[in-house]
């Protein structure tokens, strides 16, 4: 039960009763006959919600109350009174938890390999700071708990504020502070920045308006890795998101705001092209260098692409067709054949071209002398800068190409007829040939 | 002791001399006479020539950048084909033959092991197609002699990951060599061919020999080929654009 405190306040005694008879103008019971104020009963209970009502006017008009202890009436055997209660003299921040990250981060950061646990939660404590994976463009909600002390601590009403970076603020105005552990959830006022980021991500907390206004530790801080969205897998490859794969790549494409660009650096930025490399064991080594061929370093741009959440992008292999044409498959077996028992020109009943393989199919030839079946590309169609959907060709062994004819005008040389012998090795079909299919360049 | 048995055992022996050899040299290592020329042909012209080459040791300091890289992607493949205590040491001795006109860029490793098969002493050579690997025992098994294609499928388990998957027959005989090569599985598709599947294999009683392609199975950018034109070429792909 409340009180006034003595010696009264004037002034809000005659504010209250102005706000008081303005609110409740239409009950008879309030006014005489003249219209004036009838006094409000101290003791009758069918009144006892207009006195609390008053008591708020009252403390809302600047008068000061307190507490008398629950109301009820004190036993005047009982020696113990109840404690008064004390303002507030510290709140301690105990934990931050992100509700909106991904929650896909992995803790292995040893090598390139999958593995490792999921980051605990909360992310932040005294104790432990974990890093945080977040999309672009979004608000972050985090549920923060701290505790008020003393533990009798009179409860004051302010504002909770989480102030982070770039002006992203956490707020609650008109919060009760009282005394004990709180877990409040919140949402950031603005959207996180429409780039990617790798981000010191911290908040300083405060109180405003009550007894202690700043928190203690007075900020929370975590490793915050921004990306375009959810990092995403599509592939049936390996695409863990480990700590050390996502630090990299958000490293590498810091500051991007365009899909473009980020796989240009990632392509730009990898392993080299090998043509005789060993099948990738795993695709990330090629993040630390690892060489490989260009059906594998094109599965490595479409995961490290997937991995910032941009999903447009498929592995195309392009095959050349002769009378130089260029045929874009999704299969890495659709290499041009012809039937050896039919082909033009024939070959010879005695041939033995067909000894092992019925077919002949078609070699490309680059232009440092290595035979391939295709050229391996990741093909991404993403708005560019200026908003328009763009389609581009990430070749494997070579550069960045608008359509997939231009890809084939600029890796191959020249094209021939193959037929595979018995140790598994493909030979020139020089005869019947024709020998070169097709020159593509000199 | 019979004529040929005879004939068998001392050419073996004359191979661990020039194994021995070879091994003391310092700059320049070759192994001409490992098999007649008329058995190298069978393997395919690359395959018959990396047993020809002299090879250069040559440090890390003092190779070019392809060199260096055809290291890399040659030990990438050791690493994929070999069981783990097969290996090359770290840092392994690394030997080099520029190619020519007629000859292919190579790289080779060779080293020794110690195993329940005794002493192993490996050479492995490879182009940017092609891998010969030469193991030697210091004591060849007894059995080796009677029984070559054995030989090479003991071997064989013990070097090579998959060893389930072998299936060696022998296909061909000249005087004491014996050679055969994979056969794969009946039900195997022709796209998921492999290195394994590619496998030849010779053996002289003292010594087993095998080539493999360097074939990755399905989806391989990469043509492999045994022939010249194919693998003269290597160190020059990690150094100049492939494109026009």
């Amino acid at each position: 039960m409340r009180r006034a405190t003595k010696p009264l306040n004037e002034a809000a005694i005659d504010c209250a009763n102005q706000k008081f008879y303005a609110l409740n103008a239409t009950d008879p019971t309030l006014f005489d006959s003249a219209g004036n104020w009838v006094p409000l009963s101290a003791t009758d209970p069918a009144q006892a919600d207009y006195r609390s009502q008053w008591m708020d006017l009252y403390e809302e008009c600047g008068g000061d109350v307190e507490d008398t202890g629950g109301g009820k009436k004190k036993d005047p055997c009982d020696p113990v009174n109840p404690c008064p209660c004390s303002p507030i003299t510290s709140i301690q921040l105990l934990s931050v938890e992100f509700l909106s990250d991904h929650k896909l981060l992995l803790d292995y950061t040893a090598d390139w390999e999958s593995g490792g646990a999921r980051f605990p939660k909360p992310e932040w404590t005294p104790a432990a700071q974990h890093p945080v994976s977040h999309s672009m463009d979004q608000q972050v909600e985090v549920k923060v708990t701290f505790e008020v002390e003393p533990a009798n601590a009179c409860p004051e009403t302010g504002t909770l504020r989480g102030e982070g970076p770039d002006g992203i603020i956490f707020e609650k105005s008109g919060y009760t502070f009282s005394a004990g552990r709180h877990e409040v959830s919140l949402s950031s006022s603005a959207k996180l920045a429409k780039k990617v980021r790798v981000l010191d991500f911290q908040i300083d907390w405060k109180a405003d308006g009550v007894s202690v206004s700043s928190f203690s530790p007075s900020s929370s801080s975590n490793r915050m890795f921004v990306t375009y969205d959810t990092p995403y897998n599509d592939t049936g490859l390996d695409n863990e998101v480990t700590l050390k794969r996502l630090e990299w790549v958000c490293t590498l494409c810091d500051g991007d705001s365009n899909g473009h660009d980020s796989v240009k650096k990632i392509h730009d930025s990898t392993g080299s092209f090998d043509l005789s490399a060993p099948i990738a064991a795993n695709h990330w080594d090629i993040a630390g260098g690892t060489t490989a061929q260009c059906m594998d370093l094109s599965k490595f741009y479409m995961l490290g692409t997937e991995m910032l959440g941009l999903r447009t992008g498929e592995v195309v292999f392009l095959y050349p067709k002769a009378g130089k044409g260029t045929k874009e498959s999704t299969s890495g077996s659709d290499v041009e054949r012809r039937p050896i028992a039919s082909s033009t020109p024939g070959h010879a009943s005695s041939t033995a071209h067909d000894d092992v393989n019925p077919n002949e199919e078609l070699l490309l030839e680059d232009f440092n002398g290595g035979w391939n079946n295709f050229e391996a590309c990741f093909k991404f169609t993403h708005p560019d800068s200026s908003g328009t959907s763009t389609t581009r060709y990430y070749a494997g062994g070579a550069d960045i190409y608008d359509t997939a004819p231009e890809v084939m005008n600029s890796v191959c040389r020249v094209t021939h007829w193959t037929f595979e012998g018995s140790g598994g090795g493909w030979s020139i079909c020089t005869t019947p040939g024709p020998s070169p299919v097709d020159q593509w360049s000199p | 002791m019979t004529e040929t048995r005879a004939a068998r055992r001392y050419a073996g022996m004359a191979i661990i001399l020039v194994l021995a050899a070879a091994s003391c040299a310092s700059q320049t290592r070759g192994t001409k006479e490992m098999l007649p020329s008329q058995i190298r042909g069978k393997f395919g012209p690359v395959a018959g020539q990396l047993l020809e080459y002299s090879f250069q040791e040559t440090p890390k300091g003092q190779q070019t950048k392809g060199q260096s890289q055809a290291f890399k992607s040659g030990e990438g493949w050791l690493r994929s084909i070999l069981n783990d205590d097969i290996r090359p040491p770290v840092p392994p001795d690394e030997l080099i033959h520029t190619g020519d006109a007629n000859t292919c860029d190579a790289i080779q490793h060779r080293y020794q092991v110690r195993g329940d098969l005794g002493e192993l002493s490996i050479q492995i050579s490879q182009t940017v197609f092609v891998i010969a690997v030469v193991v030697a025992p210091s004591v060849p098994p007894s059995n080796w002699s009677r029984d070559s294609r054995q030989a090479a499928m003991e071997l064989a388990r013990r070097l090579f990951r998959q060893p389930e998957r072998l299936n060696l027959r022998a296909t061909d005989e000249l005087g004491w060599i014996a050679m055969g090569r994979q056969f794969p599985a009946d039900d195997a598709p022709r796209a998921a061919t492999d290195w394994l599947d590619t496998i030849q294999w010779w053996a002289d009683g003292t010594h087993v020999g095998f080539f493999l392609l360097k074939r990755t199975g399905p989806d391989q950018s990469s043509k492999p080929s045994g022939s010249l034109e194919a693998n003269r070429a290597w160190f020059q792909m990690f150094e100049r654009p492939r494109t026009r």
